[in-house]
């Protein structure tokens, strides 16, 4: 019994070898094979079904001016494990599952009733007769159905292939302005959750030197940072969320440091805010009775 | 009939209710007639994006046995400032707050388009949220790594200000301190040996310390209990740390023998969980979350030895009385289950392994207190990753899904009382004028614990019509039931949902049509079904059976149209006219049949039945079917094996799967790769369609479920075909011909060899 499942167990730690082709962006963790991120799988894209004839959900594209990039590296479907679960189904991006609905289409839930005697109806010969089994589909041109499909452009059909931007987020950009907050944080910060980041930001730099983090990850913490920087707590954190959600094997040992620190150079700057405005109603009440006299 | 449809539709969302009437028989004996009985399906919950809930606290009837709530139902007196109370008739006079109320200036309570209204408290302390972790370790190292990462990332998910804890257990249950000061600590216990909530809390010190401390400062008394609770800490405070110490989790180091099963003490580790909880936050919300990956082993709750050629019990073991724990170890998990209600607290278990856990004995620690279970292969898959991360998924307020300690409260007038509720929840043992005594589910009170629930937890509650036929309801009379449900809201705040419904009673002699008319055969295909699965729990699957029968044809004897002894003029009216197909799949479902699921499996199955909503209980029932093809837009069709054609891609969704099942033809054209071809960009197309309507299928449902992909002759086709309707099998399938659908290797009955029966039994004057 044992022994068949070492064999089962041995299969398979063998497998990914197989499989272990040279592909771009596939890396190996320490714990084995991780799969790489398919960010092109399939661009979600609500126009593709416009065809259909079903509630065609206007077109709506997610890049608000800002947030473009986040959003293209949010949203993507990966395919689930199959060798350890038994169909197991895709998994979606923290993205994609916390998109605010947008237009819904109607729920797929509407049944047929059966004719009252329980016989399925003959299916009528309009509909049955499509093309002999052997034939081609019919072709694209001379189909009159899909009616839709001229008015969405086969560019959206296509797995969009993010390009490649050739910006490498380099380390010091990410790793100095997570270390400025800290600084900052010193002194307002217990020394010994400071210094308790402070180590996790070393794993940070560690992991990132040695290769071990992908490009998703590092384009994201670079977002993160710039969040952080301008004082969006909201985004960031939001952003160290989507990391923990769609990285967790990279990045777990580390970014609860990053998300201690947001929480911290919040309460810091939220103090600091209470600060200004106690000193301004103080220097206000000072400038008041000058006046008085 | 649309008016009715809409009617209903428009109830629905306003009030979260479905009832399985819409025009109530006037008289005990009329509504006994009417087979199905009067009952609703109430989603407590319901999210409704245009109801803010109003700062203030309702208004209650003074008479000390009604404490109804001020609704649009009741007569208001606005010159003299008084209500009269319309389930009790009491006259009330309103509270000062409200001394300006006049015709144009009404409170939102009284206006008829907040039937539900949500009402925030603000008196009483606010009490975190707690999450208890319970891990078992004796995993494969893929399995520990995956739910340690998990774990890891839920951190990320909690409220900030929530509590954690963690407990782990293999052969010996940890308990483990956490602190900020970077050393970690634990407590070890036994796996074998029960011990008593007393027992525990005194090991923990959880009793003795805090005692000295409540005395030296008498000023705040129970302020902050949670201070000097080393077990349980905030979010925000522990985070580095417990990643770390999750991070180092080890499998359970003690040595598993070959043939033996590791020992796994499942049991005790919950017992004391539930203790830990019971002497620290009684009656705050708080989920004990089990992550399980194989059967208790040892110890009280032990569900099969540790000696692998002992197979764990199945349906056939359990028929013939040869589960030797099984009694013995569901007793224990009723114990639990029970005591965490008590305590207000909730269960989850997320049982992860490709044999049996022991569902079957732990089931009642979900269902009684409203936790989730979920059931997968393996933690390294996206199944339970994705499950657990919806746990904590957010509403459009941002608010977590998830509530807790509700108690349910249903008032009615006084034609009606209460038979019972069916769903996660416990009986509070509210006697009162208006329980009935026949029991129908969880009766006998008027009042339910939900421990635990979320914006589509779903109750059944049912009740009987005692008005006496010689008393008649005057024309016009209208009948009302007011639901309260009171709630510790995620952002940790009291708050009261009220909804108060009214509908039109009858006389079913003269008004016959219209009481037809009225019903609702979705709710009461689900509410029937609720009935014979709570059965199913007690007694044997044929009983259950022949009782469904029975009751379907006194059904179709009742509203049925036909001449006697002549099954070929019987109809039925379009209210009815799915019904009878309802029935028919929910005879083959795996609720109520056993065959080819194993205990744990059917256990899961009815967990997930007995709780969800009416829209996704029917999916589970009669399961959807859409097809797609080139012949036009994507349409239902028939769950009927002559809906399975060559060049048709059907999309199947059970609840529990996701199927794409590719037609011959479709799945030539596939393999001969015309979908990358430009020329037949339209092929591509429609590859595609099902695929996008599953993942938003995918996107929304909770539990994720399984997603299958087969063609016609795959192995995985089973999964359709053990579904539809076999009315093309081996045994007729010339007379229907060759070119119509698939024929199913079954000797099931079809539905039309099951109409036929119906029609003869309907019409015969002997049954």
């Amino acid at each position: 019994m044992s022994n068949s499942r070492r064999l089962l167990e041995d299969d398979r730690i063998r497998c990914p070898e197989i499989k272990a082709r040279p592909l771009k962006s596939g890396y190996r963790s320490r714990r084995g094979w991780c799969r790489p991120e398919r960010q092109s799988y399939r661009k979600v894209s609500r126009s593709q079904r416009a065809w259909l004839g079903r509630a065609p959900a206007p077109e709506v594209t997610h890049r608000h001016a800002g947030g473009a990039e986040v959003e293209m590296a949010e949203l993507y479907v990966k395919p689930g494990n199959k060798e350890r679960g038994w169909n197991d189904p895709p998994q979606f991006s923290y993205g994609l599952q916390t998109q605010a609905g947008g237009p819904k289409r109607t729920p797929l839930t509407k049944r047929v009733a059966a004719p009252q005697d329980g016989a399925p109806r003959v299916p009528t010969s309009e509909t049955s007769p499509g093309p002999s089994p052997m034939g081609p589909p019919p072709p694209s041109s001379t189909a009159s159905r899909p009616p839709a499909v001229g008015s969405c452009p086969a560019s959206t059909v296509d797995p969009i292939d993010f390009p490649v931007i050739e910006c490498e987020t380099l380390l010091e950009d990410v790793l100095r302005p997570l270390e400025q907050a800290l600084d900052d944080c010193r002194g307002h910060t217990k020394k010994q959750v400071c210094d308790d980041i402070s180590r996790r930001l070393a794993l940070l730099q560690e992991q990132w030197a040695g290769g071990k983090l992908s490009t998703p990850v590092k384009k994201r913490m670079a977002l993160l940072v710039q969040e952080l920087s301008s004082h969006q707590w909201d985004a960031a954190d939001d952003i160290h969320r989507s990391l923990m959600v769609d990285h967790v094997t990279e990045v777990s040992q580390w970014m609860v440091g990053v998300k201690r620190l947001i929480a911290e150079k919040r309460s810091l700057s939220s103090e600091e805010e209470a600060n200004e405005e106690k000193a301004a109603a103080t220097s206000e009440n000072q400038t008041v009775p000058e006046q008085d006299p | 009939m649309a008016t009715y449809l809409e009617f209903i539709q428009q109830n629905e969302e306003r009030d979260g209710v479905r009832f399985s009437w819409n025009v109530w028989p006037s008289s005990r004996l009329e509504a006994t007639r009417m087979v199905v009985p009067l009952a609703c399906l109430l989603t407590p919950l319901k999210e409704r994006l245009d109801l803010p809930p109003v700062q203030y606290e309702p208004v209650l009837c003074s008479r000390p046995t009604c404490k109804a709530i001020l609704n649009p139902l009741c007569q208001v007196d606005y010159r003299a400032k008084l209500w009269a109370c319309n389930f009790c008739f009491q006259r009330n006079q309103f509270p000062p707050a409200y001394t300006g109320i006049s015709e144009v200036n009404q409170p939102a309570e009284l206006m008829p388009q907040f039937s539900t209204i949500e009402y925030m408290i603000q008196r009483g302390p606010q009490s975190p949220l707690v999450f208890l972790y319970v891990v078992d370790t004796c995993l494969e190292e893929e399995d520990l790594q995956a739910l340690k990462e998990s774990l890891q990332m839920s951190l990320s998910l909690l409220p900030p200000d929530a509590l954690v804890g963690l407990i782990t257990f293999g052969r010996m249950v940890q308990v483990h301190e956490l602190s900020c000061e970077g050393i970690s600590k634990s407590y070890v216990f036994r796996g074998t040996k029960d011990l008593t909530a007393k027992q525990i809390q005194d090991m923990l010190g959880l009793t003795k310390p805090a005692m000295p401390m409540q005395q030296a400062r008498p000023a705040q008394p129970q302020e902050h209990p949670f201070v000097s609770s080393r077990f349980l800490q905030p979010v925000h405070k522990i985070d580095m740390n417990l990643t770390d110490l999750l991070g180092e989790l080890q499998r359970d180091p003690w040595p598993v023998n070959q043939g033996k099963r590791p020992l796994r003490s499942t049991g005790v580790a919950l017992s004391i969980a539930v203790g830990l909880l019971e002497g620290t936050f009684p009656n705050t919300g708080a989920r004990i979350m089990l992550f399980t990956g194989g059967p208790p082993t040892q110890g009280p709750g032990m569900v099969v030895g540790d000696e692998l050629k002992v197979p764990i019990r199945s349906w056939h073991d359990i028929e013939k009385d040869n589960a030797r724990f099984m009694k013995k170890a569901t007793k224990h998990y009723e114990m639990l289950a029970n005591r965490t209600a008590t305590n207000g607290h909730c269960i989850d278990i997320y049982a992860c392994a490709l044999d049996q856990t022991g569902l079957l004995e732990m089931k009642c620690c979900a269902n009684l207190t409203g936790g989730y279970m979920v059931m997968g292969d393996s933690f390294n898959t996206s199944l339970f990753k994705q499950t657990f991360q919806r746990i904590f998924s957010k509403d459009f307020n941002g608010d977590f899904r998830m509530a807790f300690g509700a108690t349910l409260e249903v008032k009615t007038s006084r034609e009606l009382k209460i038979a019972g509720a069916i769903g996660p929840c416990v009986s509070l043992n509210v006697k009162g004028p208006c329980v009935s005594e026949n029991e129908l589910g969880v009766g006998g009170t008027s009042q339910w614990k939900i421990c635990a629930l979320d914006a589509t937890s779903t109750l059944g509650i049912y009740f009987e019509v005692v008005n006496q036929h010689n008393a008649p309801i005057p024309q016009g009379g209208r009948g009302a039931i007011q639901f309260v449900t009171q709630y510790q809201h995620s952002s940790t705040q009291r708050r009261i949902r009220v909804t108060t419904i009214a509908r039109n009673w009858a006389d079913a002699q003269s008004q016959f049509k219209h009481i037809e008319a009225a019903f609702d055969q979705e709710a009461a295909a689900v509410l029937m079904a609720r009935l014979g699965v709570f059965r199913a729990e007690s007694e044997e699957g044929p009983d259950i059976l022949r009782w469904l029968d029975r009751q379907l044809i006194r059904l179709c004897q009742k509203f049925g149209q036909y001449n006697k002894e002549d099954p070929t003029s019987f109809r039925l009216s379009d209210s009815f006219s799915l019904y009878p197909q309802f029935m028919f799949h929910l005879r083959r479902s795996p609720f109520l049949q056993v065959f080819n699921n194993s205990p744990d499996e059917s256990s899961y199955y009815r967990h997930h039945f007995a709780r969800q909503d009416l829209t996704q209980s029917l999916i589970m029932i009669q399961p959807i079917l859409y097809s797609y093809s080139f012949h036009g837009p994507p349409e239902p069709v028939l769950l009927d094996s002559s809906s399975i054609l060559a060049d048709r891609i059907l999309l199947m969704d059970t609840f529990f799967q996701i199927v794409i099942y590719l037609g011959e033809t479709i799945a030539q054209w596939r393999k001969a790769g015309y979908q990358d071809m430009p020329e037949y960009e339209n092929f591509k197309h429609l590859l595609q369609a099902p695929v996008d309507d599953a993942q938003e299928i995918l996107q929304a449902r909770f539990p994720m479920p399984r997603y299958i992909n087969t063609e016609h002759g795959g192995s995985q086709a089973r999964f359709l075909l053990s579904k539809v309707n076999p009315s093309q099998t081996h045994n007729n399938l010339y007379a229907w011909g060759q070119e119509t659908g698939a024929p199913i290797l079954t000797d099931d009955v079809s539905l039309q060899v099951f109409m036929d029966h119906l029609k003869k039994l309907a019409v015969s004057s002997a049954s």
